[in-house]
């Protein structure tokens, strides 16, 4: 008797990831090592974020996700097809990138143009062109900013211009390279809420490399990166729940971490992860003295 | 920098604003050749008559376009000092010594100052009511016949309105180093030569070095977003004709044609 192997088969063992990366390794040049051995999945809708200090590989590792590179070893697999050269463009099709710097990603001459650009490496036609301008400006708010040009803009509105060319293209997976490092604060919460309505409500797949701790506590799954590396993945209340053990590869500790950190010094032991579990333990606490 | 005028675009909605940049393009060159015809004086009548109609039709300030012909007093002046020591034809007008102003020094200068201003006009009328970008599409629609010898039109029209998106950039960057430089003690206003040329290094290597750093970013984001050089685009601008540019592009030609005839006629 002969064994039929069912097509699927291999997926329902392995689980239908959206972004599978194995055994990736990526060094600039002989003596720098970038990215050792990495191996992570990532969930279709999942918002994850990517921490890890200054040269930890976090850029790299973008680069490579949106193809800008060549992995020197592994593999990524999106959707099922590992990424290279033959389907590049394709893949290219479903994944954005919005880069750290406002004003080196913006190419057009006016934000019409701007997020013109991807549209007209697709070959769209004009008045096709014209309606997917109008509606994904609208979607970033930006809709009376269209004839501005880059000088007249904000970074945080230049950001959102990049977000809209992105989203033009109708991308099942956005990465944001530390997106909003470089925007004054308003810019940035302004980034974020736009980030946060991405995944909520368009179901994308985000990828967010930050250093803002706040952003990473509000995201599903989180990745540290440490000497290229994955230092630790999972959900962020666990990930950030050990004060010293963040501290240790130089990242910053969040609220919930300080708070059982203060409360320690006192020989109080919190086991909360989130701020609604803190909030009742410490309530308990209160009631029970 | 503001206060460059010479080809500025100054937005304002006049008819010649309206129409279509390639139209506005060769009626300049038709304009200028036409210009250059050597001909006799009362023939830059019409073309200047054609100057002020189209200062006129761009809703220019003339203070405006005076300004952009600032810089040609100056060439005159210098064109003046050489024509009367050089050019000996012509009746002696003037004597001073052992030296003598001829007619022809006069009538020489006049006439090369004459055509430099119809030249800078009929310049400034295209470049205050076209947008660089519509110029920049304007050129890549007249080289387009190159693309059959494998000229990179396509590329060289990106080329330059990228550059054209980031001069305000650039400028920018060089008065923040500027500011930075000085903070640091370097003096960009006095001194020798020598000392300015330093000074001038030292904003011209950072300008430089993020320039390069800029280049490869955009090159990356241009990547990304699914940029190939050669491969097949379509695009967002698209330019119209309208009947307003037949009239321009034709009326162009008569004037050179006139010009042309006046110069074989008479």
């Amino acid at each position: 008797m002969t064994v039929i192997v069912f097509p699927p088969f291999p997926y329902i063992i392995q689980g239908m990831s959206l972004i599978r990366v194995r055994d990736l390794s990526f060094r600039y040049d002989e003596n720098t090592r970038s990215l050792e051995k990495i191996s992570f999945d990532i969930e279709e809708g999942d918002y994850v974020t990517i921490v890890g200090r200054n040269g930890s590989g976090k850029s790299t590792l973008a680069r490579l996700l949106v193809g800008l590179e060549t992995p020197d070893e592994g593999t990524i697999e999106i959707d099922g097809k590992i990424l290279s050269d033959d389907n590049l463009p394709e893949i290219r099709k479903r994944i954005g990138i919005v880069f750290q710097n406002p004003d080196n990603q913006f190419i057009g001459a006016t934000v019409r143009d701007d997020i013109a650009f991807g549209l007209e490496n697709r070959c769209f036609e004009p008045d096709v062109m014209k309606r997917k301008i109008e509606k994904y400006s609208r979607k970033v708010g930006l809709s009376q900013l269209l004839d501005k040009e880059p000088e007249a803009l904000s970074g945080g509105q230049k950001q959102r211009v990049a977000i809209a060319g992105i989203l033009a293209m109708h991308p099942d997976i956005i990465v944001f390279d530390e997106a909003t490092s470089m925007l004054d604060p308003r810019g940035r919460e302004t980034i974020k809420d736009i980030i946060d309505s991405l995944h909520q409500d368009r179901k994308l797949t985000i990828i967010s490399i930050t250093h803002d701790i706040e952003e990473v506590m509000n995201s599903d799954d989180c990745i540290v990166l440490y000497d290229g590396r994955v230092f630790d993945h999972g959900r962020p209340e666990k990930v950030f729940a050990d004060a010293d053990r963040v501290r240790s590869i130089g990242l910053d500790v969040s609220f919930i971490g300080k708070v059982k950190e203060a409360f320690r010094k006192y020989g109080i032991v919190l086991k909360s992860d989130t701020e609604d579990e803190m909030v009742g333990e410490l309530w308990q606490y209160a009631l029970r003295r | 920098m503001n206060r460059i005028a010479f080809g500025k675009y100054i937005p304002t909605d006049s008819p010649l604003h309206r129409l279509d940049p390639r139209a506005k393009l060769a009626a300049l060159v038709l304009l200028v050749v036409s210009v250059f015809v050597p001909v006799s004086w009362y023939c830059y009548i019409p073309l200047a008559l054609t100057a002020f109609l189209a200062v006129r039709l761009s809703y220019l300030k003339l203070r405006f376009v005076a300004r952009t012909l600032r810089p040609i007093l100056f060439l005159m002046l210098f064109l003046f000092v050489v024509n009367a020591l050089t050019l000996k034809r012509g009746e002696v007008i003037y004597e001073i010594g052992s030296f003598q102003l001829y007619s022809y020094a006069i009538s020489f200068t006049l006439r090369i100052g004459a055509r430099l201003f119809l030249m800078i006009v009929f310049t400034t009328c295209l470049t205050a009511t076209t947008k660089p970008l519509d110029l920049n599409l304007a050129i890549e629609y007249i080289l387009r016949p190159l693309g059959l010898l494998r000229f990179p039109v396509h590329e060289v029209a990106m080329m330059i309105s990228i550059a054209l998106r980031f001069i305000p950039t650039l400028s920018m960057e060089a008065g923040r180093i500027m500011n930075a430089q000085k903070s640091r003690g370097v003096d960009f206003e006095d001194g020798k030569l020598l000392e300015k040329a330093s000074a001038i290094l030292s904003l011209a290597i950072p300008l430089f070095t993020i320039a390069f750093e800029r280049a490869y970013e955009l090159a990356d984001a241009m990547e990304a977003r699914g940029y190939v050089p050669g491969e097949r685009r379509t695009r967002y601008r698209k330019l119209r004709y309208c009947s307003g540019d037949l009239v321009l592009v034709l009326f162009s030609l008569l004037m050179l044609a006139a010009m042309i005839l006046s110069r074989v006629l008479l």
